[in-house]
């Protein structure tokens, strides 16, 4: 436990450690501060000036994003000296500040909009010609800068140095010609250059692939867990009938600190651009989803003089609970089962990781480990008359493995395929069975990442069309081929996951939470 | 690119200070004695010899003033214009020049001899109003022999005639 | 008018040279530092010669030179401010040109008494002769053992290195100068961690001002008792002081600290340059110290009179205005002066020092209201105190002083719609 001090603030005692700046001891105290080029998990610029507090025995008033808590500290935030600064340092943000808010994709998250409210005269004294910066800057493949509306809080140069460690902006010129800026030709093209946005206090940083589509007011929100990779940053997803708009970072301290790489931060565009599945296929031919779950659990039910040989390929994109019932059904059909692997690239310092599917380490504690190709190599070489999967997109052509081919030639070669589709593009033309899944964004769940935390991902949006999850469509297809009631909902199915995985004994369901728990030795301590 | 010995020297300055990217400010000032300003190629290269990002050597260019991003003329004439100057009749110096030259403020001479640009305060008060030449300083342009401020074409001339 | 102690080899031929400088006593105050005092001795003979800095705080430097810690694991680093860039100052560049050896010595001996093995003299860039004088000097203390490995035989080695600034007025701050020094813009950083604590290169440092320095020297030699003599209670010792402006003769002039101002305008520096005309106001201490009207202006010119009076004594540098002078577009000089050199950095200076010019220059084209001139307070009040570093200040104060003391000029200009006195030289 760190040493801590008592200090008041606004009359209130509060005991914080030591060390800590003023604005977060007012702050876990629920006295708020106004701010904008502090940043927790950034260095202290102190240039914004917007934090100024009164603390008693100092000659003048203090930065409270700076200033550390003292014993006996006394802290006004609300005397007419705070607000008067306040009040003066709003003003001269604004006086340069161009009065475009309407057709500001930062309305609704703006602190300078925020503030002038709450802090601000609400007039301005400034009759002169203010300052005109360019506008619609094309930064970088995924930023837009708009430097008039900058008010060089240099958060987003600080993440370049202290985060990404990319360097690439910096404050140019000086004085009030001061602007942020690239090296001549060169771009904000970094991995987690999306994160230079969400830090932006203002409109001056905006996300190429958000602006304009919507308004942040318009959409709901929704904590989830990123599916881009095997760390499962925390974000939150933005999303509105049935669409996603965006992901933004949430805070976690054990996982991505606030940050998110650019293609986690993406990686919904996909589920948006590609065509979805809407009904089940029967031989290419749409058809009701009880006739290709009857087919499905025909041909994996062994009605006959012998039962098939089953193959299995499991995904690591599906989550805990789906792959529960996975295992369950090659239990039941006496199945050989495999896992793909997704990988590309390489892990880096920071948040990505090469493996990118976010639950390759919950399909490991389900006993999903063989790898795809060798189900899909016997597949090809005839030993398997049924091939059940769980990802269409184990036959991408972008595959760069050669689990793609293989499982090309599995799918010709074997009696029955049988696949989870959510996308019609990838679909072999030789199934069988086609059962439309829920994508991302449609189902709830849990993912378990590289490090063994278990992490809550949720749904925000109805599934499309006639599309189920996984869990449902493995239930209906266990009850048709008379292998009993299977649980479909998540929070049930956890308890099998739970006897088929010693490590989550003890750990309930909904105790993996909003900041998701560490898995991983608990049970095999218990 | 800049020479091998002025490389060499960079080096040499860089290898002697605590940290590398300490010697910024005086390998910009040996590149641009050199060069005459300093251009991206040599920012880029400056960058990767102090391992510093090229982006920060941007910021340190545009913040200093002496320093040139683009070509100036093979002089520059810095007529400093801050009070103790302005007191003493800088501004008529300062449109003599302009005349004489026939150009503005922040302008480089056809000829590419001459750019004009206005300093703040050189710490040259003493002899204002005071103009700074490549590195020298120049007083007395002023004719203050009648006790007024007059500005002292003759001086000017002889000033300018020298920059050839 | 006293006999010269920090300006005495200056003017002389040769000043410059170690020989010169060695003739009249030269080097004797380290020697003495360096192999009869221990560096806490040294400290201890600063403390009390009672010697304030001179680069504008007036900071005690002996208890400075206190603060950096002994036992820090870290190097620890002395600095020599030579960044004089204060508009009306001109001190140090003369102190650098004609006597380096005294700067150099002085800087010597600071190191040696707060355990520095590694000290940084950051010149003004524009200061091409400071440069190479200081330069020689460097070269010289080397060859005769003064400075380098083992200085006068003794177990103390110093490595100087010397920098050169690039154009920006900021860098004479501590920290900015710091900053600039590590190669990166000199944006002041925030404080605490105070520089002794954490400074050049995160390290412990301490900084001096050259006039400063050239005054350690002397104390060394003569001894902290015969310095204290000099100047009046709590402002010892000799000072140099800069006079600009509409005086007869501008230059450096030394007086013990406590002169009256108008010796200083009317005796050293010959009185006003234009004959029959008034004196109208003086700046005290460099553009950034508050301004004051000639009826206010015959004070004793040490640190506390100076401040008594309602303005500072900074850098020394006088700026002298007679009546000719208007001081709506003197004030707008100064900020627009400060506008320029803003490093950009925290709002209320980056806003606010050229909204403040816009204001004034609308007031002096005949443009202004009369609201406009309480807007000038006001902004400035804004400005005042609640920046990273004094430039906040340095542009509030003249334009609130201007603004106070001189009313009647800016109400005329609103009246009259434009400046009574454009022309008038």
């Amino acid at each position: 436990m760190a040493e801590t001090v008592t200090l008041t603030i606004d009359d209130r005692q509060i005991t914080a450690p030591k060390e800590m700046v003023v604005i977060e001891a007012a702050r876990r105290a629920g006295i708020e501060i106004p701010y904008y080029c502090y940043h927790p998990y950034l260095s202290i610029a102190g240039n914004c000036r917007m934090c100024l507090v009164e603390i008693e025995k100092a000659p003048k008033l203090q930065i409270a994003c700076s200033i550390e808590v003292t014993e006996g500290m006394v802290v006004h935030t609300g005397s007419k000296n705070v607000l008067d600064a306040r009040a003066g340092v709003m003003e001269l943000l604004l006086i340069n500040h161009p009065l475009d808010c309407p057709i500001c994709d930062q309305a609704g998250e703006c602190r300078l909009q925020e503030y002038s409210l709450a802090h601000g005269s609400g007039t301005s004294r400034f009759e002169h010609e203010k300052h005109h910066g360019r506008k619609n800057v094309d930064l970088g493949r995924h930023i837009v800068f708009d430097e008039e509306r900058c008010i060089k809080c240099t958060r987003c140069v600080r993440f370049c140095d202290e985060v990404s460690k990319t360097g690439e902006l910096a404050l140019l010129n000086r004085g009030d010609e001061t602007i942020i800026g690239v090296f001549p030709g060169h771009r904000l093209d970094n991995a987690y250059s999306g994160n230079t946005v969400d830090i932006c206090p203002v409109g001056a940083l905006t996300l190429k692939e958000f602006r304009f589509r919507s308004r942040v007011w318009f959409l709901e929100q929704t904590p989830s867990i990123c599916p881009g990779c095997a760390r499962g940053c925390n974000v939150t997803v933005w999303a509105r009938e049935d669409r996603i708009y965006r992901f933004t970072p949430r805070e976690n301290p054990e996982v991505n600190k606030v940050w998110m790489c650019d293609e986690g931060r993406l990686s919904y565009l996909p589920l948006v651009a590609r065509e979805r599945l809407l009904e089940p296929l029967m031989d290419g031919e749409p058809v009701r989803l009880q006739d290709a779950v009857d087919r499905a659990a025909n041909l994996l039910g062994g009605v006959g003089e012998r039962a098939p040989r089953v193959g299995v390929v499991a995904s690591p994109r599906a989550t805990l609970e789906d792959l529960a019932l996975l295992r369950r059904l090659c239990e039941a059909t006496s199945a050989t089962d495999g896992i793909p692997r997704f990988e590309r690239g390489e892990d880096d310092d920071l948040l990505i990781r090469k493996d990118k599917t976010p639950n390759l380490a919950g399909a490991r504690l389900l006993g999903f480990e063989r790898p795809a190709a060798e189900v899909l190599r016997e597949a090809a070489e005839g030993k398997i008359d049924v091939l059940y999967v769980m990802d269409e997109d184990l036959f991408s052509p972008a595959a760069d493995s050669d689990e793609g081919d293989l499982a090309r030639r599995a799918a010709r070669k074997v009696r029955a395929l049988i696949v989870h589709a959510s996308f019609r593009d990838r679909v072999p033309s030789q199934a069988a069975v086609v059962l439309p899944a829920a994508v991302y964004g449609e189902y709830e769940g849990t993912y378990i990442n590289f490090e063994g935390r278990a992490q809550r991902v949720r749904a925000s949006m109805r599934r499309a069309g006639r599309s189920r999850t996984h869990l449902a469509i493995l239930s209906a297809v266990a009850q048709r081929a008379g292998w009993g009631e299977w649980a479909r909902e998540p929070s049930d199915v956890w308890k099998e996951a739970q006897a088929l995985a010693a490590p989550l004994s003890g750990i309930g369901y909904d105790d993996v939470g909003t900041d998701g728990v560490m898995i991983t030795g608990k049970g095999e301590s218990g | 690119m800049i020479s091998e010995k002025t490389q060499k020297k960079i080096e040499s300055i860089a290898s002697k200070l605590p940290q590398r990217a300490a010697a910024m400010l005086s390998a910009l000032r040996l590149i641009q004695d050199e060069i005459g300003h300093v251009p991206p190629e040599e920012r880029e290269w400056l960058a990767g010899k102090l391992g510093v990002s090229p982006a920060a050597v941007e910021a340190v260019l545009s913040f200093y003033t002496l320093f040139r991003r683009e070509p100036e003329g093979k002089y520059t004439i810095w007529v400093c214009s801050t009070l103790p100057c302005a007191l003493r009749g800088c501004e008529l110096l300062m449109d003599h020049l302009r005349h004489a030259l026939g150009i503005r403020e922040g302008e480089t001479s056809p000829d590419r001899r001459i750019t004009l640009k206005r300093a703040e305060c050189l710490g040259g008060c003493d002899r204002a109003p005071v103009v700074q030449v490549g590195e020298d300083y120049h007083d007395v342009l002023l004719d203050l022999s009648l006790g007024t401020a007059k500005v002292s074409f003759e001086r000017v001339e002889a000033l300018l005639e020298k920059l050839t | 008018m006293s006999e010269p102690i920090l300006l005495a080899n200056i003017g002389e031929p040769d000043s410059q040279t170690l020989e010169k400088y060695r003739s009249s006593g030269g080097y004797e105050g380290l020697r003495r530092a360096i192999s009869d005092m221990s560096p806490a001795d040294v400290v201890e003979e600063v403390k009390k010669s009672g010697l304030r800095g001179r680069g504008g705080a007036g900071f005690p430097t002996g208890v400075k030179w206190g603060f950096v810690p002994k036992d820090s694991s870290k190097p620890r680093y002395f600095i020599c401010n030579a960044d004089e860039s204060e508009p009306g100052t001109f001190k140090d560049r003369l102190l650098m040109e004609q006597d380096p050896h005294a700067v150099l010595e002085g800087i010597i001996i600071g190191s040696y008494a707060i355990g520095a093995r590694e000290a940084f003299l950051y010149i003004r860039g524009e200061f091409a002769d400071s440069y190479r004088a200081m330069a020689a000097a460097i070269d010289e203390a080397k060859h005769a053992s003064l400075l380098g490995m083992k200085i006068l035989g003794s177990s103390y080695s110093l490595e100087i290195h010397l920098f050169r600034g690039a154009g920006a007025y900021i860098c004479g701050e501590e920290t900015g100068l710091m900053e600039s020094i590590e190669g990166k813009r000199g944006h002041p950083r925030l404080k605490p961690p105070f520089p002794a604590a954490v400074g050049l290169f995160g390290c412990p440092t301490n900084i001096n001002n050259v006039e400063t320095v050239a005054n350690v020297p002397l104390i060394l030699r003569k001894g902290a008792p015969w310095y204290a003599e000099i100047g009046c209670e709590r402002n010892t010792g000799p000072k140099l002081y800069c006079l600009s402006g509409h005086v007869k003769r501008p230059g450096v002039y030394e007086a013990p600290l406590g002169v009256r101002l108008h010796d200083l305008i009317y005796e050293h520096a010959g009185g006003m340059w234009r004959q029959g005309l008034k004196l109208k106001a003086v700046i005290p201490g460099g553009s950034s110290t508050p301004v004051l009207r000639a009826d206010e202006s015959d004070i004793d010119m040490d640190f506390d009179s100076v401040a008594k009076a309602g303005s500072l004594l900074g850098s020394a540098g006088v700026i002298v205005m007679d009546e000719t002078a208007c001081m709506v577009d003197s004030l707008l000089n100064i900020l627009k002066f400060y506008a320029h050199e803003s490093c950009g950095q925290c709002t209320p200076c980056r806003e606010g020092c050229n909204w403040l010019v816009k204001i004034v220059r609308s007031i002096e084209d005949g443009k202004g209201k009369s609201a406009d001139i309480d807007l000038v307070e006001n902004v400035a009040g804004n400005i005042m105190g609640k920046t990273i570093c004094p430039l906040g200040d340095a542009v509030a104060m003249p334009a609130q002083s201007f603004v106070r003391k001189f009313r009647h000029e800016f109400e005329e200009h609103v009246r009259l719609k434009g400046c009574p006195l454009k022309g008038a030289h």
